[in-house]
């Protein structure tokens, strides 16, 4: 059949605006010229002045430590929300379906706001912990969609025949379940820790004055032209490593046939 | 081995009861606060007094912030239009690519989404900036002069959405585009349809389920917008979202802060209410989305 | 032995709907036993009681005597070859064969030479590292039957094993699965739709049909003498006719056909004049003579001729009735001829009784 030439002259252009302003933005934290309007010649020099931004190193210290707690617990919270929305058709699953993907739609405003309300109600002081807590509740619905996507492919006679050749129910989730599940795991878990690193909306209404992660930096540092330069070279990095996080996710979540 | 039960085991109650319970904790109980405090006075040192009062809802029921409502929505409502036109014919040319491009493709998809939030609209400022690239080309081309400015307006919040929303439209049409039987649109054409009418009456019923959610998605992460229209914007192009952020952070009223929290969240809830009623219609009415 | 496996007015709801509705059966030691019925009739629920995914609502399993109807499946001395083979993905060959023996905690020297005498019994030694997704779709099906045999069940559960593969490798295999079969004389239970399966492989059948067992028999007899309508017309192509006792003869009675006239039936209960019957004629147990001569009302014609090499098949319409005859070797009967169908005394069977006392 005849191709239409649109679709895909529309999807080349996409891409092109999905990718030009970061590519900019690469090139731009190697110009010597501080907007990046124009070419002014290479530099390392803003790579220099991050290497010696004391307060940017601090900040990703928080960040690490949140993603890193945050990303663990909402891992082993969200694998065995998707298993039991998996295995059960109960109202009570109905309920909790929607509880966990309801996150995904209402505006990270609101719910910083409302974990805001939450603290202020209960007198909680905000800082690191406030800030643990509602990136485990963001990441939890991430983790539990792309683990239950998993499980779609998931063939359940595998348990029945874990079962039938003898291994108790325990045994059936350490020595088949969770093997056959784990890229996907490791998958949610990379989307939890690559968002859990990139929040800024829902951290800002939790973080306390102690606490900066490196959004939150970044941010201050937007207000001052000065440091603009830096920002593309700490966003560079940025890129980098989300790239390589996304990419390697994307080789262990390809479904098993292809291998 | 979806059980058929209706009753809950307790094996299903244990498992259950992490994620939930944290869910409810964490998400549900605030939420419900948030309209709770929208009843409470305000306190002079930036916190919530006791007993209750109408005052916040008053003053957030204030005619003044009925224009912001307006461009919220109207700015929201043009970012979803953009995004759906472009996201339909990527959809449909995604899930026409061979099995191996899809997923690359929507990894290069996916990839902005995931990229930091800031640094995205940080680099669309620094490109619309007065020194940055477009705004000398475009003066290079004369096409622009020294005066006019493309950042701190109505378009540059649009366009800076559009750039972030984009993936959240292209996603969902293409899962529905690539469930899509695209032999329909062969016989379309064999019944005599052109290639245009054939994308319009065949292709767009057929990934409705997918407009649908496509257009949710953007509309309602559009209206929670305030970084966007903070970095981007000017004075006039103020949504609510910035006007909750400012109650929270610059004046310290929680109270109305949560009063037009509590406004934005009911008619979040209610259009996600809507549209699962619409998908339960379908449902009862036959296959299909 | 007739009480090996015995399972005993089991019944089992899903819902509203009764998915097994009192089902008694007998299965001896050693024995191939089919359970066949189109899908939906309850064959694969009770193959899933018998192996303990599923309770049933009442009634027992005794297997040798013992109610193993409370037991999980783990507990049971039964395994299962699953209709998708159900291999573990990340798991080799050998390691998927190696799984039960490790659950039960056998030494390690017994599961490698057990697992290697398993591998060789389904000749897959030379695929035993590879990983499930590796091997073939009947490769699979050996390898899932290694994995169940090495276990030494007393009953191997066996639920449409051929199902996912073409023709000519489930004729094969079913060859190798009769084969297999001799050499271990394991009891199987073999869960099917497809009655030539059935037929082939079986020593006994148990023809199923909404929740509840029609027949159990040999598979000869199944064909040749099928005891309900639903029996008949499952296995095989047949001819159900209505007709009604009209009188006796010396050694049994005489039915009325309409369109085949008056025949004579020795039927197996008692029966007396003015019952309705309804009766099974196969196709091949009729045959067509010239209907010039005849009486009009026992002439029909031939609508539909069809050749299939080794025999033709036949539609013959009379008196408002559309009969099935088949032949040996090549048409010799043509579209709008006018024939009268003959049936071959003996080989009629009646499905289905009426009787006129109430």
């Amino acid at each position: 059949m005849k191709r239409s030439w649109g679709p895909l002259i529309v999807t080349l252009l996409v891409l092109v605006f999905f990718y030009a302003p970061l590519v900019v933005l690469v090139v731009n934290s190697f110009n010597e010229s501080r907007f990046g309007g124009t070419w002014e010649g290479f530099t390392w020099k803003w790579y220099e002045k991050l290497w010696s931004a004391d307060e940017v190193w601090a900040a990703l210290v928080v960040t690490l430590k949140v993603a890193v707690s945050a990303t663990l617990a909402a891992t082993v919270l969200g694998t065995l929300a998707a298993w039991v929305l998996r295995s059960y058709a109960t109202r009570l699953q109905g309920a909790h379906h929607g509880l966990v993907m309801l996150p995904l739609v209402v505006p990270d405003l609101l719910m910083g706001m409302a974990l805001l309300a939450l603290f202020v109600s209960v007198g909680m002081e905000t800082g690191i912990v406030t800030i643990w807590i509602a990136h485990v509740t963001f990441c939890i619905s991430y983790v539990t969609m792309v683990v239950l996507g998993r499980l779609r492919d998931f063939d359940t006679s595998l348990i029945d025949a874990a079962r039938d050749l003898g291994a108790s129910p325990w045994r059936v989730a350490r020595k088949v379940v969770l093997p056959i599940l784990m890229p996907g795991i490791i998958a949610g878990a990379l989307l939890a820790f690559t968002l859990s690193i990139d929040d800024f909306v829902i951290t800002f209404f939790v973080s306390g004055p102690g606490t900066t992660t490196l959004p939150l930096r970044i941010a201050s540092m937007m207000k001052t032209s000065r440091n603009l330069p830096i920002i593309n070279a700490l966003s560079s990095l940025l890129l980098c490593i989300t790239f390589i996080a996304v990419t390697l996710s994307y080789r262990l979540n390809r479904p098993a046939s292809n291998s | 081995m979806k059980s058929q039960a209706k009753k809950v085991c307790p094996t299903e109650a244990l498992l259950t009861t992490p994620s939930l319970l944290w869910l409810l904790a964490f998400f549900a109980v605030p939420a419900g606060l948030v309209l709770l405090l929208a009843f409470r006075p305000a306190d002079l040192h930036g916190g919530v007094g006791s007993g209750w009062s109408v005052a916040a809802i008053k003053a957030a029921s204030d005619p003044a912030y009925l224009p912001i409502w307006w461009r919220t929505l109207w700015m929201s409502g043009v970012s979803t239009l953009l995004c759906l036109l472009v996201a339909l014919p990527m959809g449909y040319h995604l899930a026409r690519m061979p099995r191996r491009w899809q997923g690359i493709m929507v990894l290069l998809v996916v990839l902005p989404f995931l990229t930091n939030f800031l640094i995205r609209v940080f680099a669309w400022k620094s490109l619309l900036h007065p020194d940055g690239m477009v705004c000398r080309g475009l003066i290079a081309m004369g096409l622009m002069t020294e005066e006019q400015q493309l950042l701190y307006n109505a378009g540059a919040v649009v366009v800076v959405m559009f750039y972030v929303q984009l993936p959240f439209a292209i996603l969902p049409l293409y899962a529905a585009a690539e469930k899509f039987d695209f032999g329909l649109l062969d016989a379309a054409r064999d019944l005599g349809a052109g290639a245009a009418r054939a994308f319009w009456e065949v292709f767009i019923p057929g990934v409705r389920g997918g407009l649908v959610a496509a257009s949710l998605m953007v509309f309602i992460s559009g209206v929670g917008q305030y970084v966007i229209p903070q970095i981007v914007g000017g004075v006039d192009t103020e949504m609510i979202g910035n006007k909750i952020a400012q109650r929270v952070f610059s004046d310290r009223n929680l109270p109305e802060a949560s009063a037009l929290s509590s406004m934005l969240l009911l008619g979040v809830l209610a259009l996600m209410i809507a549209n699962s009623l619409r998908r339960r219609l379908m449902a009862k009415e036959g296959p299909g989305v | 032995m007739e009480d090996f496996l015995v399972i005993d007015a089991i019944r089992k709801r899903f819902g509203n709907h009764p998915a097994l509705d009192g089902v008694s059966l007998q299965i001896r030691e050693g024995e191939v036993f089919s359970l066949l019925g189109p899908s939906g009739c309850g064959k694969t629920t009770l193959l899933r009681l018998i192996a303990g995914f599923d309770s049933p609502d009442s009634g027992q399993i005794l297997l040798q005597g013992r109610n193993v109807a409370g037991l999980p499946p783990e507990k049971r001395p039964v395994n299962t070859v699953f209709q998708n083979y159900a291999l573990f993905p990340h798991l080799s060959i050998r390691e998927n064969i190696a799984f039960g023996p490790k659950m039960a905690g056998w030494a390690r020297s017994q599961i490698s030479s057990e697992v290697a005498r398993m591998l060789a019994l389904v000749k897959m030694e030379d695929q035993a590292d590879k990983l499930p997704s590796q091997i073939s779709g009947g490769q699979k099906q050996r390898v899932a039957i290694a994995r169940a045999l090495v276990n030494k069940p007393r009953v191997l559960l066996l639920d449409e094993p051929l199902a996912a593969l073409d023709l000519k490798l489930r004729q094969h295999l079913l060859v190798e699965l009769a084969a297999l079969h001799r050499e271990v004389g394991t009891t199987f239970v073999y869960v099917t739709h497809d009655q030539a399966e059935a037929m082939s492989l079986s020593h006994r059948i148990a023809v199923m049909n909404a929740g509840r067992v029609e027949q159990v028999d040999v598979p000869e007899s199944l064909y040749r003498a099928p005891r309900t309508p639903f029996v008949a017309s499952f296995i095989g192509d047949t001819n159900l006719l209505a007709g009604s006792i009209t009188g006796t003869s010396s050694n049994g009675c005489k039915v009325t056909v309409p369109g085949l006239g008056v025949l004579e039936i020795r039927p197996e209960t008692p029966i007396t004049v003015g019952d309705q019957v309804t009766l099974s004629l196969r196709p091949e147990d009729l045959s067509l003579t010239d209907g010039k001569d005849s009486d009009p009302s026992l002439v029909g014609v031939v609508d539909e001729v069809i050749y299939f090499g080794a025999f033709t098949r036949y539609w013959v319409t009379s008196s408002n009735q559309r009969l099935l005859v088949q032949t040996h070797g090549k048409a010799a009967w043509a579209r709008g001829d006018a024939v009268r169908v003959a049936v071959d005394p003996g080989t009629l069977h009646i499905v289905e009784m009426k009787s006129s006392v109430q």
